[in-house]
């Protein structure tokens, strides 16, 4: 038994402001779901592919948007959205959860493939991978090509180190031969020759360039410390001279003063630090007298200032001393330090300096280096160290050039014993990426060709159905022989090529008018549902057709209703009018329309029953409006009889170009009126139950055809005079032809040209005479 | 909708490999290690763990 969703239940789920149930006729494989734009058509089908799929549906593909906020309705929150689908009496509810869609329900759940229109555009507009994408739903092996783009990174990366292993090898062989040239080709061959220097011990030569090192670092640090000396000498004597300066000068001012009054002066000078503990004394320190005790430290003050320029003069002897002092003290402090590092430098690197670098000094000669603690200040001691530092650094190219041979030595040591290790190493890796590289090589090319062999079966299979379905829409028309193949050497890159006129293998994006692209895109997609329908798969078709003329509408929607019994069920939405309204006239048995109110935000999404055209025109009747009555009967009739003239030689209509109720009635002249007729033909049977001749049908009916006109379309006087049994006559009439050209089993016109000798319904039960007016061209297909 | 024929494809890869004994145990280990070195694991080849359970049969 199909399970097909009969109800479709939602709240808080995008333009589903308000909970809204929607059932569908699950007796029926179609659903057509019109509305114009912005009513709610992709909320539905985004509900199924949200409960069905556990997708966000056609939010996904739209950019800025995150389907978690954006998924439930405006206003509303994750927690309050719910959306229940039932299908075959089992209810299966998707709810937002924090790691996305998830649905509860049984097991069987149906699984439901989209198209949208972008996927349309995407097919047939798009550079080959976006076009692949567009398909991918069918024909992506997710887990294959996960694990073969891995193993092609793993293959190419391997390769790369192979690469990178052999020419890191190739440099260190090649370094290592001109090593061996420069050095005049030593041993037999470069490979023997550095296995024995690597084989060498350089641990001496290591030894050596570190002392070296560490006699210029001490030698260095002496030259420091003398500089130091230097400068601390040098204050120490500026310090020795303003000393003199100012000394000489307080003779001169003490000599130019009364004999006592420099004792004055240090008198009075105590007396004041004396009075800054006692400001204000009772009576003279000295002499205890209160005599002008009072203001006594003002009183020494002044007299204090009063000999200023003796007081000034003494401080500054006194500074002088304090300065000299201090760089006597740092003076002995650096002859000390300079002292020191010289005989440390000597006591440590003795051996050397006297071995090796040619350093001729007589340490018995020398105090500083014979005595254990010899004094490290003083004139004799600075000499002996700046005649041994002197000494010392007399050799030092000596020392810098013996270090440098030894260092150089030991660099070539060292490059050679990298490259040999280089060779060593890069020898094993380059074996082991070598075997491992092939190997990957193989798998690649045993998961790529599996993948490819099955997505190329896969198109292939299909390409007869697209071919099938694409004839039923284009019969004719020179178009077609669709070839689908994957571009070579690419994952996920589809090519697409087709016939135009007697031209196969042409782009069909090159020649092909949109309304052309459109239903190939269409028929790709239905061809790929139908390769891998399952007996619950619901297909759907978002709003994928825009426009096309009436010809191909009529011919893509008996395709639909042929293909109908392949995917279980269909929905289609669209906005495009003439879809809806070419099931109202027809009232398929296999279709089941809903038509959906305008969206407000309080109301949400609404459907309302669509209405076929034969149930108007009975609801008009019983209502007693005669206007619709009219109305309706006579656009019906118009339309039947457009039907009936198409095709059929006489009149060969465009069927665009507006024709009046008159002329399409004139057009059924007295010689094909003698050929109309109607043949019910029961399944199964072998003769028809009933044969009808057209012509009496049509004459009842058009002879009231002016009712429409006075009643159904203008304010008119005269047509209010007109009974209403009158009108209801027309609208009975209208129906009895429509009640004879209308197949009772699957409620579509005989349209169809199977057998080239009548027309048929599309289960073939009402056969229509004649095929074509002996004379005129033959039809192509579909009527 | 897509009757993922995931599971028969790989069947035929492993067959392949199999027959070809182009992973034996040792090679697995070191296609594992050379895959962790370029930042992927074991996830990211799905089909590696076929072809280890396989080969270590």
């Amino acid at each position: 038994m199909p399970t097909r969703i009969e109800k479709i239940e939602m709240c808080s789920f995008r333009g589903a402001t308000a909970a809204v149930a929607l059932d569908l006729d699950a007796s029926k494989p179609i659903t057509l779901i019109y509305g114009d734009n912005g009513t709610g058509k992709s909320t539905i089908l985004d509900a199924i592919d949200f409960v069905l799929n556990e997708a966000y549906g056609s939010l996904s593909e739209r950019s800025s948007t995150r389907p978690k906020t954006h998924l439930p309705s405006l206003g509303s929150t994750a927690s309050k959205l719910e959306v229940t689908i039932t299908a075959g009496s089992k209810k299966w509810t998707g709810r937002l959860e924090s790691d996305g869609p998830n649905t509860k329900g049984p097991a069987d759940r149906p699984a439901a493939t989209v198209l949208r229109r972008s996927q349309v555009l995407q097919f047939v507009n798009e550079a080959p991978k976006k076009r692949y994408e567009a398909l991918q739903t069918f024909i992506t092996l997710p887990v294959i090509e996960k694990s073969e783009a891995a193993l092609r990174r793993a293959s190419n990366t391997t390769s790369g180190e192979y690469n990178d292993a052999v020419t890191a090898k190739a440099i260190a062989d090649e370094s290592l031969r001109r090593l061996w040239e420069e050095e005049g080709r030593k041993g037999k061959s470069p490979w023997d020759w550095a296995k024995s220097e690597v084989a060498k011990d350089s641990s001496s030569l290591r030894q050596s360039v570190s002392t070296l090192n560490e006699i210029l670092r001490a030698s260095d640090a002496s030259r420091t410390a003398g500089e130091k000396l230097t400068n601390s000498s040098h204050r120490l004597e500026t310090a020795e001279k303003e000393l003199s300066v100012s000394e000489q000068e307080l003779t001169r001012l003490e000599g130019a003063a009364d004999s006592g009054t420099a004792s004055l002066i240090s008198l009075l000078e105590e007396t004041e630090r004396y009075l800054e503990g006692y400001p204000t004394p009772g009576s003279c320190p000295v002499c205890e007298s209160t005599e002008r005790a009072t203001g006594l430290k003002d009183n020494v003050a002044l007299r204090l200032s009063a000999m200023k320029s003796l007081v000034a003069q003494k401080k500054k002897v006194d500074a002088a001393k304090k300065q000299v002092e201090q760089t006597r003290t740092i003076a002995t402090d650096a002859e000390k330090m300079f002292a020191s590092a010289v005989r440390e430098m000597w006591l440590a690197h003795t051996e050397t300096l006297s071995k090796g670098s040619g350093v001729d000094v007589k340490p018995a000669q020398y105090r500083l280096l014979r005595e254990t603690n010899p004094e490290l200040a003083g004139s004799e001691a600075i000499d002996e160290a700046h005649k041994l530092w002197q000494t010392v650094e007399d050799c030092r190219d000596r020392i810098l050039s013996r270090r440098d041979e030894n260092q150089k030595t030991l660099n070539q040591l060292t490059a050679i014993a990298g490259y040999v290790s280089t060779v060593e190493t890069k020898t094993k890796e380059a074996k082991r990426l070598e075997s491992l590289s092939k190997r990957l090589r193989r798998l690649l090319e045993i998961v790529e060709g599996h993948r490819k062999n099955y997505i190329d079966g896969v198109l292939s299979a299909i390409e007869g159905l697209v071919e099938q379905l694409y004839s039923k829409v284009h019969p004719g028309e020179g178009l077609g022989g669709i070839r689908l193949y994957l571009k070579p050497n690419v994952i996920g890159s589809l090519e697409f090529e087709g016939q135009f006129q007697h031209k196969s293998g042409v782009p069909p994006q090159a020649y092909y008018s949109d309304s052309h692209l459109d239903t190939l895109g269409i028929c790709v997609f239905l061809a790929l549902a139908k390769h891998f329908t399952t007996d619950n798969s619901v297909i759907i078709l978002d709003d994928v057709l825009t426009s096309a003329d009436s010809n191909h509408l009529d011919r893509l929607i008996a395709m639909l209703d042929d293909e109908a019994a392949s995917f279980n069920q269909l929905i289609i939405t669209t906005h495009y009018r003439p879809w809806l309204e070419r099931y109202r006239h027809s009232g398929s048995k296999a279709v089941g329309l809903i038509e959906l109110a305008p969206w407000s935000l309080s109301r949400g999404v609404r459907a309302t029953k669509t209405k076929l055209h034969i149930e108007e025109i009975t609801d008009a009747v019983k209502s007693r409006d005669r206007q619709a009555i009219a109305s309706k009967a006579g656009i019906f009739l118009e339309e039947l009889l457009r039907f009936i003239a198409m095709n059929r030689g006489k009149v060969p209509l465009q069927v665009d170009q507006k024709f009046s109720l008159g002329v399409l009635a004139g057009s059924i002249d007295s010689k094909l009126a003698k050929l109309l007729k109607v043949e019910e033909w029961p399944a199964g049977s072998t003769t028809p139950l009933t044969s009808t001749e057209l012509k009496p049908l049509i004459l009842a009916a058009t002879e009231w055809s002016w009712v429409r006109n006075e009643v159904g379309a203008h304010f008119s006087v005269p047509g209010f005079e007109i009974p209403d049994a009158d009108v209801r006559t027309f609208a009975e009439r209208t129906l009895e032809l429509a009640g004879r050209l209308l197949c009772g089993a699957c409620g579509e016109l005989p349209a169809r040209n199977k057998s080239g000798s009548y027309w048929e319904c599309r289960c073939g039960g009402r056969r229509m005479y004649p095929l074509i007016l002996p004379g005129s061209i033959a039809p192509a297909g579909e009527a | 909708m897509n009757v993922v024929p995931d599971e028969n494809v790989a069947a035929k890869i492993v067959a392949d490999v199999k027959k070809e004994k182009l992973l034996p145990p040792k090679k697995v280990t070191l296609l594992k290690e050379k895959l962790a070195s370029d930042g992927l694991d074991e996830s990211d080849w799905v089909l590696l763990a076929d072809l280890s359970s396989n080969e270590e049969g």
